[in-house]
């Protein structure tokens, strides 16, 4: 259950912090006159070793020339105590970047520490009493009784913890008691606790370097009734929209009306106002109306021809001529009678005129449509679609089947420059796509297709 | 009731005593082995805590004693303690007391018994044993008289005192077991020998506040060893020869232990000329190493320390101000 190796070394970087506090100390003789004569740097080692280490660094004879040399110092880890107080949350992370890697690609996890207390006692071998309190003396007013140690306990991880180290207590084993063939010994015991932490491991995973967020149109079968009607272009005044609708919920099909006075379904009520109407209702592949419902309308050219439009059937010149309109500009006259020489705009600039689409689309082939205000104003600024009743633009078909839906635009987040690494700052691009028709998305490979 | 006076066993320097004490000796020159007899030179002797820490040996004569454990060492023998590997071997040597007498050392009582706190050197093992104690009566008044000494010894517990008794095999226990700086030296000239004293400064070696004495000198790899320390060495400044050497117009030598110029300074004696003396600057060192001490693990502590340790945050409230 708890298979999973790693090793941090926290408790032999804690054994090197503690003994580092005390391998610089030194001792200095005097003689009568207070002069120094001799100033000696004490020993100091970690005192748990193996025996074969410690033997094998003398020989035999060697070790046979003294008994030891004083004063010295020695220290060991003597127990390790979880410590409840200092106790964290335990679903509680650290959070780093992997900056072992020349550029970043994963980040680095690791939870909460376990708060412990380790038991140091530090050993002090003296020959003589005053080369102990020398050394005690240049040791506990540092200890208030803590000694603040910042530690690297996590490098990978950029962990600095500051540990107290407490002294505890100092003692003295005096053992001049006893008969003259007894050697005394003078030895002093401080102990301490450092209160250190014990780390869990790391966990790698990858950083968010890029979001890509498909935007699609649910193929649900949506009912008639929920289609919307309107595409809203809001002007600067909200109250009086300037709209394009879609109406296919009365009528079968659509068309292009500009007609000041429209009523929900799509019906020109002003007839007499003249405008264009494809109506496929009446007869089957619409026509171009200019009479409101007459029978027969006309168009005329800038040249003054003729354009009847009559049965679905456009004829041009005086006569019903079945001149066929294989190549035929239609020319946009405004409210001034001048004609249109400018990208053709639609809309309507007093809230009269409307764009009637029934059954069909508008197809636009290059060029450009510009929009209006109400005051006739060219809308510069950022356009807002409105749907009537839903928050959905409906584009697809309503039988569409659920297998038929596809990504309609991608939005893309970016980290720039992408060779950013860790701790570098840096910003993102972002990129609004939209997918032509036949372009796939594959969700399993997050590929696109054609 | 007096003892009987035809048995005059407890006379003062009777025949049989001085026979008996002749057999003794002989029998210790024959079966015993030659030690140096070590007497300790108190030199700040300490009332309050009843200790010498700078006490020193400077004398050391030649003797025969008699080992008289004769099964080997006693005590506890070797063992790991908290601070490394102790030895605590314990030996009794038997001494005659007209013998030790005779090496005449001076001093209260010095020249009549051994005296604990001395030190006894083995030369079999190369050992220093302490005098733990002396027993003067083991052999209880043998026809009348006490003919030895037995000197219960223990293995010395070395604490940096000065050896000069002026034989090597015991000087060198001083270079050898001592607190040492290795020094790594890079340009200069002369020659260091061991014993002599160095120091920094501009101010020669009796003024000098940085000083030490030569234990080691290999001219081949630069490396000079340095004990009795005194202050801190620095790399901006050479260690310099001391003391300094003075060539005569006769070409005699003249070495002046303090320095002092003025002497000899008149025109019968002739003007001095300083000799140049073995200065070299310090290539590096640390303090820290202590090669004579295999068990001292200061340098390897601080070196792992020194990459755990965060030395970025030292003052984190004074922005660098205090």
């Amino acid at each position: 259950m708890l298979g999973v190796t790693y090793y941090h070394q926290t408790i032999r970087k804690y054994v090197a912090v503690f003994g580092t506090l005390f391998n610089d100390l030194n001792i200095e003789r005097t003689n009568s006159s207070g002069t120094v004569t001799e100033k000696i740097k004490i020993p100091l080692a970690y005192g748990p070793k193996q025996k074969w280490l410690l033997a094998m660094s003398d020989t035999t004879a060697s070790r046979k020339v003294t008994a030891t040399r004083s004063p010295r110092m020695g220290f060991a880890l003597t127990s390790v105590d979880y410590d409840s107080v200092r106790k964290l949350n335990t679903v509680g992370k650290n959070w780093a970047a992997n900056s072992s890697l020349s550029t970043t690609t994963s980040l680095l996890t690791q939870f909460n520490p376990v708060p412990y207390n380790f038991a140091f006692d530090l050993f002090i071998l003296v020959k003589n009493a005053e080369d102990g309190t020398q050394i005690l003396e240049q040791i506990l007013p540092y200890f208030t009784p803590e000694f603040t140690v910042t530690v690297n306990t996590i490098p990978d991880m950029g962990i600095k913890a500051d540990i107290p180290i407490v002294l505890n207590s100092s003692s003295v084993a005096d053992e001049y008691e006893g008969d003259l063939a007894t050697r005394r010994t003078i030895t002093w015991t401080l102990s301490f606790t450092l209160k250190g932490y014990i780390y869990p491991d790391i966990k790698s995973s990858s950083i968010i370097k890029t979001i890509e967020v498909n935007f699609r149109i649910p193929a649900t079968a949506v009912p008639t009734t929920d289609l919307s009607n309107y595409i809203l272009m809001e002007s600067g005044s909200a109250s009086a929209p300037v709209y394009i609708q879609t109406d296919g919920l009365l009528i079968a099909g659509g068309g292009i009306m500009f007609d000041g006075d429209l009523v929900a379904g799509g019906t020109v009520l002003n007839e007499d106002d003249g405008g264009i109407y494809l109506d496929g209702l009446e007869t089957a592949g619409g026509r171009i109306v200019t009479d409101g419902l007459a029978y027969r309308g006309y168009l005329y050219t800038e040249d003054g021809n003729q354009i009847t439009a009559e049965n679905g059937n456009l004829y041009i010149g005086d006569d019903y001529e079945d001149v066929i309109a294989t190549s035929v500009t239609i020319l946009l006259e405004d409210q001034d009678g001048a004609i249109l020489t400018e990208d053709f705009a639609v809309g309507s600039s007093d809230n009269a005129g409307i764009i009637l689409l029934e059954s069909t689309v508008i197809e636009i082939r290059g060029g450009s449509v510009q929009l209006e205000d109400m005051d006739g104003r060219i809308i510069t600024e950022n356009i807002q679609i409105q749907t009537d009743g839903t928050t959905r633009i409906i584009n697809e078909r309503e039988d569409d089947g659920i297998a038929d839906a596809t990504i309609k635009t991608r939005y893309t987040v970016e980290p720039s420059p992408s060779t950013a690494t860790a701790d570098d700052d840096y910003g993102f691009s972002e990129t609004f796509e939209f997918f032509q028709d036949g372009r796939e998305n594959d969700p399993a490979t997050g590929d696109d297709y054609t | 009731m007096a003892t009987n006076h035809y048995f005059n066993n407890f006379g003062a320097d009777t025949a049989d005593q001085k026979l008996i004490e002749n057999i003794i000796i002989e029998s210790i020159q024959t079966y015993g082995i030659d030690v140096y007899y070590m007497p300790r030179t108190q030199v700040n002797t300490d009332s309050i805590f009843g200790e010498d820490r700078i006490s020193k040996f400077e004398d050391a004569r030649q003797i025969e004693m008699y080992i008289k454990s004769v099964d080997g060492f006693e005590g506890d023998g070797t063992f790991v303690s908290n601070f490394g590997l102790e030895v605590r071997d314990q030996i009794t040597f038997t001494v005659s007391r007209r013998r030790f007498q005779e090496l005449q050392f001076e001093g209260d009582n010095r020249d009549k018994e051994p005296t604990e706190g001395d030190l006894v050197y083995f030369p079999l093992t190369e050992s220093l044993f302490q005098i733990m104690h002396v027993q003067g009566y083991n052999t209880f008044y043998q026809t009348g008289a006490l003919q030895t000494f037995d000197l219960v010894c223990e293995l010395f517990e070395y604490a940096d005192e000065a050896i000069d008794t002026g034989i090597d095999d015991l000087d060198k226990i001083e270079r050898e077991e001592s607190y040492t700086i290795e020094f790594t030296l890079g340009s200069g000239s002369g020659t260091y020998n061991v014993e002599e004293n160095v120091y920094q400064g501009t101010s020669g070696y009796a003024n000098s506040s940085i000083k030490g004495e030569v234990s080691n000198w290999d001219s081949g790899t630069s490396t000079l060893k340095l004990i009795n320390v005194i202050g801190t060495f620095s790399t901006s400044d050479n260690i310099y020869e001391s003391p300094y050497s003075i060539q005569l117009e006769d070409d005699s030598t003249l070495l002046l232990d303090d320095e002092d110029i003025s002497t000899p300074n008149s025109s019968t004696e002739g003007k001095p000329i300083w000799e140049s003396t073995a200065s070299f600057a310090i290539s590096t060192f640390d303090d820290q190493e202590q090669s004579t001490d295999p068990s001292a693990n200061n340098v390897a502590i601080e070196t792992v320390a020194d990459s755990i340790i965060d030395f970025t945050e030292g003052n984190p409230f004074s922005e660098g101000n205090i």
